[in-house]
C-alpha cells in the first residue's frame, strides 16, 4: 500500500489534503525568484525551475513508481532551450548532461541503491515537442529480477522520502516584454491521482532602461563639482549605473561603475573639459545600448567672473522680424561707445530675463560666473586685443526660437574682460 | 506767382514737424525673377510689435501696387492683425507680436507700392518694425544680404525711425532652386509727411483766415497788391 495524499490501494479517495502554496507543502513548483513582487526576469536569461516531491510521511508504504509531469507553456517558452538539471531522491543526485533535451534525445540512467536499499531505480526523462510535456519516470525494479520488487518495502520513495528535479528554459525571442510565463507541475506516486504543485509565474522584461547625465553648465569655478544622472525603466526599474567620462578629447573610461546613486561629485583638473554619459543597467540586468558621445560637457576654469563693462556703452535694439527661411525671429543691437576712450575686448551682450517663450538661438553659452547666471551670452568682441573706438559701433544679430510667437523681452548688461561669463 | 500756393506750402512745411505717418513710394527692379525657377513668388510684409503688449500703436497700409507686366495671384495668407490683399491694398496693425501678410504674385519688370506707415514709437526698448522681403516657391525668403532676411525694414523708434534696403546676395542660390539672384536695393522715396489731422485742422482754419483777410485787404488795396504782386515774381524769377 502506498499513500501520497490519499489512499493508493484502489478504494475510493476521499480527500486530496494540498496544502496551501508554502515551504512545507511537500510537493511544490518554485522557479526563479526575480526581481519583485512580479518575479521580473530577464527574456535572455534561461529560467530555472524545481519540481518537489514526497511521499507523505503518514504513507504506509513506500511507492513504487513515481511520475512527475511539467506541461510548459509553447507559445512563450522555447522548448528547444529546456536543459535538465540536477535529479535529487534521498542521498542520490543524478547530473544529466548539459545539453537541450530535445537535440541530446531523452535522458534514461538506472541508478543502483544496493546494499542499503535492494533496489534499482530506472529514471526516464522525456520531452514531447508536440505538447510540451516534460516529464521524468522513477521506476522501482527488483535487482535479480529486473521487475518491480515484490518486498513491499523495499521500494523508491519510502514514506516521507523527498525528491526533487530541476530544468531550465529559455523564453521565445518573440515574446514580448512583460509577458506572463506560468507553470506547475503534477506527480503521482503509483496509481494515485495527480497532485499538482502551485503555478509559479515570471514576468518577462525585455525593455532596455534609458538613462542620460543633466547638462552641466558650459564651465566650473571649482575643481570638484557636482554631476547628476537620472534613468527609467518599464518592468523591473532600473538597478545600477555606469557613468563614463572622457578628459579633454580623450577616450570615455569608467568614472563610475554599477552604482545606484544618481550624483556624485566630480574632481578635475583646471582648464580640463569632461564629457559624461550614463549606461544603466535594470534589475534584471538588462543594459542600456553603449554610447559613444557625452550628454554633458564642462570645463573647469578656475578664476574671476568677468565684470560689467564701461558705462560708455550704449546698446540700440531693433524690432524684430519673422524669418520663413530659418523660423527664428531676428534682431540687431547696435553697441556704441558714446565715451571717450576706447573699450578693450573681449565683450559679451548677455539678455538677461529673456521671455520663458524665447530661446537666444545663436547665442556662445550662458553665464555660469557673473550674476546673473543663466542668462544667454553672445561674444561681441572675442579678442582681448580688440577694442571699441569712441564713437564707434559694433552690431551683433540675434536670432531667436520663438515657436509660440509670443513677445520677446528682456535686459542687457555688456560684461568685459577675459574673466568667466 | 500764385500767392495762395505759397500759402499753402508754408503750412505742409510746417506740418513735417509734427509727422506722426510718413508716406512712402517703394520700388524695386524685379525683372531678374522674370523667368526664374525658384517661382512662384511671394510679398511679405511684416510690422512688428517691439513692446511686447501688442498695444495696436502702429499701422502700415500698402495700396497702389504695380507689378509692370506682372500681378498679383493667389490668396494672401495672414497673421495676426493683417488683413487685405495684393490687388487693392493692406493694412498691417502690430496688434500682436507677428503680424505678417504674405501673397504670391508674377514678377514684371519692377513692382511699386505706396506705404503709408504712422511712426509711433516705444516707451521700451525696442522698436515696432515694418519689413518687406520676396520669398520664393519654397516659402523662404531670397537670400538677402541683410542680417533681417528682408529687403527692407523700417524701425520705428520714439521720434525718428529708421529705413534700411537691402540688395539680394547673388552668390547664394536662392532655397527654391535655380541661380542665384542679383537684386538691387528697393527705391524707397523721401517721406511725403502727412500732418497730423487736428494740427492740420488748424492750419487749415488759419490759413483760411489768413486767406479770407489777404483777399480783403486785396479788395480794397488793388494797386497796392499788383505792385507787391510784381516785386514777388521779380524775386523769383531767375536772372
Amino acid at each position: 500500500m502506498t499513500e501520497c495524499g490519499g489512499d493508493s490501494s484502489g478504494g475510493p479517495v476521499t480527500t486530496l489534503p494540498i496544502s496551501p502554496v508554502g515551504s512545507l507543502d511537500p510537493n511544490e513548483k518554485v522557479g526563479s525568484t526575480g526581481f519583485g513582487l512580479p518575479r521580473f526576469v530577464a527574456g535572455s536569461v534561461a529560467t530555472s525551475y524545481a519540481v518537489f516531491f514526497e511521499n507523505k510521511p503518514t504513507a504506509t508504504a513506500p511507492a513504487v513508481d513515481v511520475v512527475v509531469n511539467d506541461v510548459l507553456q509553447k507559445d512563450s517558452l522555447d522548448l528547444s532551450t529546456v536543459q535538465l538539471g540536477s535529479i535529487n531522491f534521498g542521498k542520490t543526485v543524478i547530473t544529466p548532461p548539459t545539453v537541450p533535451l530535445l537535440s541530446g534525445g531523452p535522458f534514461s540512467t538506472t541508478v543502483d541503491l544496493r546494499p542499503e536499499t535492494n533496489l534499482l531505480v530506472k529514471i526516464q526523462s522525456t520531452l514531447d515537442a508536440e505538447t510540451g510535456l516534460l516529464k521524468w519516470t522513477f521506476n522501482s525494479l527488483d535487482p535479480a529480477t529486473g521487475k518491480p520488487p515484490d518486498d513491499p518495502l523495499a521500494r523508491f520513495r519510502p514514506p516521507g522520502g523527498q525528491g526533487v528535479v530541476f530544468f531550465s528554459v529559455l523564453s521565445k525571442a518573440s515574446v514580448p516584454s512583460e509577458t506572463a510565463v506560468k507553470n506547475k507541475a503534477s506527480i503521482v506516486f503509483d496509481t494515485n491521482l495527480p497532485l499538482e504543485t502551485n503555478e509559479w509565474s515570471n514576468l518577462i522584461d525585455k525593455t532596455l532602461p534609458q538613462s542620460s547625465v543633466s547638462s552641466l553648465a558650459a564651465t566650473q569655478r571649482t575643481s570638484a563639482f557636482p554631476v547628476k544622472w537620472q534613468g527609467t525603466d518599464s518592468g523591473s526599474g532600473v538597478g545600477s549605473y555606469t557613468i563614463y567620462v572622457a578628459d579633454d578629447s580623450g577616450p570615455f573610461t569608467t568614472w563610475l561603475s554599477e552604482t545606484a546613486a544618481i550624483q556624485g561629485t566630480f574632481i578635475g583638473q583646471p582648464n580640463h573639459t569632461y564629457s559624461f554619459f550614463s549606461v544603466a543597467r535594470d534589475n534584471v540586468a538588462n543594459t542600456e545600448k553603449m554610447k559613444t558621445v557625452g550628454e554633458a560637457t564642462t570645463k573647469v576654469i578656475l578664476g574671476s567672473c568677468a565684470t560689467n563693462a564701461a558705462p560708455s556703452l550704449t546698446i540700440v535694439r531693433s524690432g524684430f522680424r519673422f524669418s520663413n527661411a530659418t523660423q527664428r525671429f531676428v534682431q540687431t543691437a547696435v553697441i556704441r561707445n558714446t565715451g571717450s576712450t576706447p573699450v578693450a575686448g573681449p565683450l559679451s551682450l548677455v539678455l538677461d530675463a529673456l521671455s520663458a517663450n524665447a530661446a537666444l538661438f545663436n547665442r556662445t553659452g550662458l553665464t555660469s560666473c557673473a550674476s546673473p547666471t543663466g542668462s544667454p551670452y553672445l561674444d561681441a568682441l572675442t579678442s582681448a586685443g580688440a577694442s571699441i573706438l569712441p564713437g564707434q559701433t559694433v552690431t551683433l544679430t540675434l536670432e531667436f526660437t520663438n515657436p509660440t510667437n509670443q513677445p520677446i523681452n528682456y535686459t542687457t548688461r555688456i560684461l568685459a574682460g577675459s574673466g568667466i561669463r | 506767382m500764385n500767392l495762395r500756393l505759397l500759402l499753402l506750402g508754408l503750412v505742409s512745411c510746417s506740418a513735417t514737424k509734427m509727422e506722426s505717418a510718413v508716406l512712402y513710394t517703394v520700388s524695386l527692379d524685379t525683372s531678374p525673377l522674370i523667368g526664374h525657377s525658384a517661382a512662384p513668388f511671394s510679398l511679405n510684409f511684416q510690422l512688428n510689435d517691439g513692446s511686447g503688449l501688442g498695444n495696436a500703436n502702429n499701422t502700415a497700409r500698402l495700396f497702389n501696387f504695380s507689378f509692370g507686366a506682372g500681378g498679383s495671384t493667389g490668396l494672401p495668407m495672414l497673421v495676426g492683425g493683417a488683413s487685405g490683399n495684393l490687388a487693392s491694398e493692406i493694412l498691417l496693425t502690430d496688434s500682436g507680436f507677428l503680424n505678417s501678410f504674405t501673397q504670391e504674385f508674377v514678377a514684371g519688370a519692377a513692382l511699386s507700392f505706396s506705404l503709408e506707415l504712422s511712426v509711433v514709437g516705444e516707451l521700451g526698448p525696442q522698436p515696432d518694425q515694418f519689413s518687406m522681403a520676396i520669398l520664393d516657391q519654397s516659402g523662404f525668403e531670397l537670400p538677402y544680404a541683410s542680417p533681417f532676411y528682408a529687403a527692407l525694414v523700417i524701425d520705428i523708434f520714439d521720434g525718428s525711425h529708421l529705413v534700411q534696403t537691402f540688395p539680394t546676395d547673388p552668390t547664394i542660390p536662392p532655397f527654391g532652386g535655380g541661380d542665384g539672384v542679383s537684386m538691387v536695393s528697393p527705391v524707397v522715396m523721401s517721406p511725403i509727411p502727412e500732418p497730423d489731422t487736428t494740427f492740420t485742422i488748424a492750419l487749415a482754419l488759419l490759413g483760411g483766415t489768413l486767406l479770407n483777410r489777404y483777399s480783403n485787404w486785396q479788395k480794397r488795396n488793388p494797386k497796392k497788391l499788383r505792385e507787391q504782386a510784381t516785386e514777388l515774381e521779380r524775386r523769383l524769377t531767375p536772372d
